[in-house]
């Protein structure tokens, strides 16, 4: 337990650390969310409109 | 090459398939450097456990800038070789950019505070970067702003090869100017000058976040193919009704 609160504290720079590791995860995952997001509208507007048009 | 590549049927058939192989090294780089950089990296012998704000804040910057590249290189393409896929390689590749400068700012900031006392300095390096924020997002914005998409896209080309400038100015301003941001210690003539227990892990996570964004940029295309077959086809169905 100790090792475990000495590793997130990090000698004092856990503060600085973590929320920066935090901060790119999240923009990460926010950018690949996005990009599936857009890409599955788009494809299911054309599976959309490939059905209609036949 | 570039004519063999304007079709996007054949563009996806070749790219298309390195998207598995994208994402299996952007997981298991990531994972073994992010594994490499908490656990077995060491602490600086002046900056102690800050360092490994380094991890991220460094692959993140040279994404910053690679991305930029790509897109001045698309754009250029465009402009001068009128190819129907550059265009979009650039439109896709801008909010990229964008993520990636917004992490190498804010992990900077929180590294700066650590390393400087300071979560901010108007110094070359920092204003620099901060510009090529707004660039990314004036090139975002840019292509949105006209109801004419090929006037929107042709004006972001230039925005993009206009700035293109801010590119080497970022690179070298550590060089040309008195800055509290460190010079090079790894993209540098003599080779990197940081112990290969900090390298490792260090382009561990670059590998990671170029495959990243390789693999986000084949899938923006994708999209950007598909919503462009989506408005063909709503254009044809308004003609025929």
């Amino acid at each position: 337990m100790q090792t475990l609160l000495d590793f997130i504290r990090l000698n004092g720079y856990g503060i600085y650390v973590w929320p920066a590791f935090v901060f790119a995860a999240a923009v990460l995952a926010f950018m690949g969310l996005r990009v599936r997001a857009r890409l599955r509208a788009a494809e299911a507007l054309l599976t959309r409109l490939e059905g209609g048009s036949r | 090459m570039l004519n063999f590549l304007a079709n996007p049927a054949r563009f996806m058939r070749i790219f298309g398939p390195l998207l598995p192989w994208c994402w299996a090294v952007a997981v298991l780089a990531g994972g073994a450097g992010l594994v490499l950089a908490l656990f077995a990296s060491p602490a600086d012998y002046q900056q102690g456990d800050s360092v490994r704000i380094m991890y991220i804040h460094v692959p993140s910057a040279w994404m910053a800038l690679g991305a930029y590249t790509v897109i001045a290189a698309f754009s250029a393409i465009a402009l001068v070789w009128k190819h129907p896929l550059a265009h979009v390689v650039a439109e896709a590749a801008a909010p990229l950019g964008a993520g990636f400068t917004a992490i190498c700012l804010v992990t900077g900031m929180l590294w700066g505070k650590t390393s400087w006392g300071t979560w901010w300095v108007w110094d070359a390096r920092l204003t620099s970067v901060l510009v090529l924020l707004f660039l990314y997002l004036g090139l975002i914005a840019l292509r949105g702003a006209f109801d004419d998409e090929s006037r929107g896209q042709r004006a972001a080309a230039l925005l993009a090869l206009v700035g293109f400038v801010n590119i080497p100015i970022i690179k070298f301003s550590v060089e040309w100017w008195a800055t509290l941001h460190q010079p090079a210690s790894v993209l540098r003539a003599g080779g990197p000058a940081i112990h290969p227990s900090m390298l490792w892990p260090l382009l561990l996570m670059a590998v990671a976040f170029m495959a990243y964004f390789a693999a986000l940029l084949i899938l923006s295309v994708r999209t950007e193919i598909a919503r462009r077959k989506a408005e063909a086809l709503i254009v044809a169905g308004r003609r025929q009704s």
